[in-house]
């Protein structure tokens, strides 16, 4: 029965579809949808191929970096000046983190902190990547005693909890403004060296750098134009993971008060002040602290976007 | 014939491993002459790949070339330094490898790439660049290679992605091309166009070729003379048609009675019992003695003499 009536539908469609044009398209367009799903709608949801993550972190991240900006030309208020008129107010739709014990405008403070957070992370992480990638390329590619020697050095320095490292550094060198700078790129080094050093040697006896040998490219053409690039993917996702731990390692040394130094505001600095505030103003601790969570989510989320999309 | 554009003496590969060495290629000589096609054939294993790889200096650190002279073009390539090999691979001697899918940079254009070899070696404008680049697809037959120069790797087939590499290969008109095994990860309409291209190139360019290979079909079809090594060492060498109708060496007539003919269908296909030995293994001085059906006491204690059956034929065995 069932048989008899699809050949009868089938027929008639036919037969229709022999009389006019339009209709004769349409089982056609119908069957197509079904057999593929709906190929134009991507039944992939944006969490799975990393898509969403990108665009999730790229705002959140855009959104503290357009703050920071903004704050060489513009704040709300003076960051640095003390208005006893104002002290220790909630938030408001004039202060809107409210202000501090000093009558100072958190959000301003919030907004230059961020410009000082995101450069000194962001410089150590840049610096900290340009020192892993000679060092993992000439390590990888050449190995022998180099290699040898530099490994061990490196986990000689992992060894030690990374913020130690750090507080050493900072106690030792000269305490200036900018000390926390080399500090934190001695603590990024070991991670990004070896990550470089593995892409090399993953790399270095592939079939196409032998190819290459053969048609004489010089061993640093070869480093830099043939194994570099096929590491970035792997790289660039580490490197926006190591910012967000620059920005976190940047704000626990500033609430040690070994970071920048008073008084540019920077996110741990004001969280360690805002600490002693806690109870009589507790929005003093809002505002940078919730900087802090979203440009980690943001650029974790970055992170994670890129292992996802190019990676896997 | 005329002259040598590669010249091996006694060349021996030797392998270092816990503090034991191993000889993996034993005292070979043989000559490639300017133009000429020859064909090296062996089992897997037998130090086909490992010559070549000596001639590009590619050897791994703990394999050396430990004896005798490989000159080309009048240069012994043991002595030469690291800036001269550079000069000379890439333009005066090239080599296409076995598996066209990994040996083209994944990042890189076609164009770019096969360009690259050319930017290597001498000065060349741009411009030059590009239109050799296009000559050189067009002459290795890659459809519209124009289009072709732009794409990724990732976009063309694995026959393409060879062609790509004979190309890059034969850009800087080299004088000698070593071609390890170019067809074996292609499938047999495509090796066969493979094989003719090379061939085309040989005879339009000049360019002598080596080609190592397995399959005897494969030297059949373009060599003029063929080496057939085994284990580490030449047992025969001479005209391929010489080798193929009349072989001596009892190796050879085993690689040649085991490929299958439409006469023997139906019959169990022919092989040579036993395997190659390994590197490690103590060989006797005929390595290929314990594996002879006609082998007597003497192939376990002498060396086998250097014997001319006629003209280039020449043989390494004490069968008569």
């Amino acid at each position: 029965m069932m048989n008899a009536g699809n050949m009868n539908a089938a027929e008639a469609g036919a037969a229709v579809g022999a009389k006019t044009g339009i209709i004769k398209k349409k089982p056609f367009r119908i069957s197509r949808k079904k057999d593929k799903g709906g190929a134009p709608v991507s039944v992939v949801s944006g969490w799975t191929t990393g898509d969403t993550e990108l665009k999730v972190g790229f705002v959140l991240v855009g959104i503290i970096i357009a703050l920071g900006i903004l704050s060489i030309f513009y704040t709300p208020f003076d960051v640095y000046e003390m208005n006893t008129a104002v002290r220790s107010q909630p938030p408001s739709l004039t202060h809107f983190f409210g202000t501090d014990n000093f009558g100072r405008d958190i959000f301003s403070r919030a907004m230059v902190g961020a410009r000082f957070t995101l450069l000194v992370s962001g410089s150590t992480v840049i610096a900290a990547a340009g020192i892993s990638i000679v060092l993992g390329l000439v390590c990888g590619y050449a190995g022998g005693l180099l290699d040898e020697v530099v490994m061990r050095v490196i986990d000689a320095i992992n060894s030690f909890p990374s913020i130690l490292i750090a507080l050493v550094m900072v106690s030792v060198l000269n305490y200036g403004k900018l000390t926390i700078i080399p500090a934190l790129i001695i603590m990024f080094i070991p991670s990004f060296t070896r990550i470089v050093r593995t892409g090399t040697l993953q790399y270095k006896n592939a079939d196409f750098v032998l190819s290459n040998k053969v048609f004489g490219d010089s061993d640093l053409r070869i480093l830099f134009i043939h194994i570099l690039p096929n590491i970035y993917p792997l790289l660039l996702s580490s490197i926006v993971i190591g910012l967000s731990n620059a920005i976190l390692a940047e704000s626990s040394m500033s609430y040690l008060g070994l970071g920048i130094q008073p008084p540019i505001p920077s996110w741990g600095r004001m969280l360690k002040e805002a600490q002693d505030i806690l109870f009589s103003t507790p929005w003093a601790a809002l505002a940078p602290g919730l900087m802090i969570v979203l440009t980690i989510v943001g650029l974790n989320c970055i992170g994670e976007g890129i292992r996802k999309k190019y990676l896997s | 014939m005329s002259e040598n554009i590669l010249e091996v003496q006694h060349m021996t590969i030797t392998l270092y491993e816990n503090g034991t060495s191993y000889k993996m290629v034993n005292r070979i000589s043989f000559t490639v002459c300017k133009g000429e096609i020859v064909g090296i054939v062996g089992e897997s294993g037998c130090g086909k790949s490992m010559t070549a790889l000596a001639l590009q200096d590619l050897l791994k650190n703990h394999i050396k070339v430990t004896e005798g002279s490989m000159i080309f073009d009048g240069k012994d390539l043991r002595t030469i330094s690291a800036a001269e090999r550079r000069q000379i691979n890439g333009s005066d001697m090239t080599m296409i490898f076995q598996e066209p899918m990994t040996s083209l940079n994944p990042l890189h254009r076609i164009g770019d790439q096969v360009g690259e070899v050319l930017l290597l070696h001498g000065h060349h404008s741009e411009a030059e660049i590009r239109e050799r680049t296009l000559e050189a697809l067009q002459m290795v037959e890659l459809p519209d290679p124009e289009k072709a120069m732009r794409m990724y790797p990732h976009e063309l087939s694995g026959g393409m992605r060879q062609r790509v590499m004979i190309a890059m290969g034969i850009i800087a008109r080299p004088k000698l091309l070593i071609a390890d095994e170019p067809t074996t990860a292609l499938d047999v309409t495509t090796q066969a166009h493979v094989l003719e291209l090379l061939k085309r190139i040989n005879q339009q360019t000049g360019t002598a070729i080596l080609l190592i290979s397995h399959d005897l079909g494969v030297i059949n079809k373009i060599c003029s003379r063929v080496l057939v090594m085994y284990a580490g060492k030449i047992v025969e060498q001479g005209r391929t048609e010489d080798i193929l109708k009349n072989p001596v060496h009892p190796y050879t007539k085993g690689l040649i009675a085991s490929i299958p003919t439409r006469r023997m269908k139906g019959a169990p296909l022919a092989s040579i019992p036993g395997r190659v030995p390994p590197v490690t293994e103590e060989k006797p001085p005929c390595p290929f003695a314990s594996r002879c059906d006609k082998g007597t006491k003497e192939c376990f204690t002498e060396y086998p003499a250097r014997r001319t059956i006629s003209g280039d034929h020449i043989l390494w065995c004490h069968m008569p």
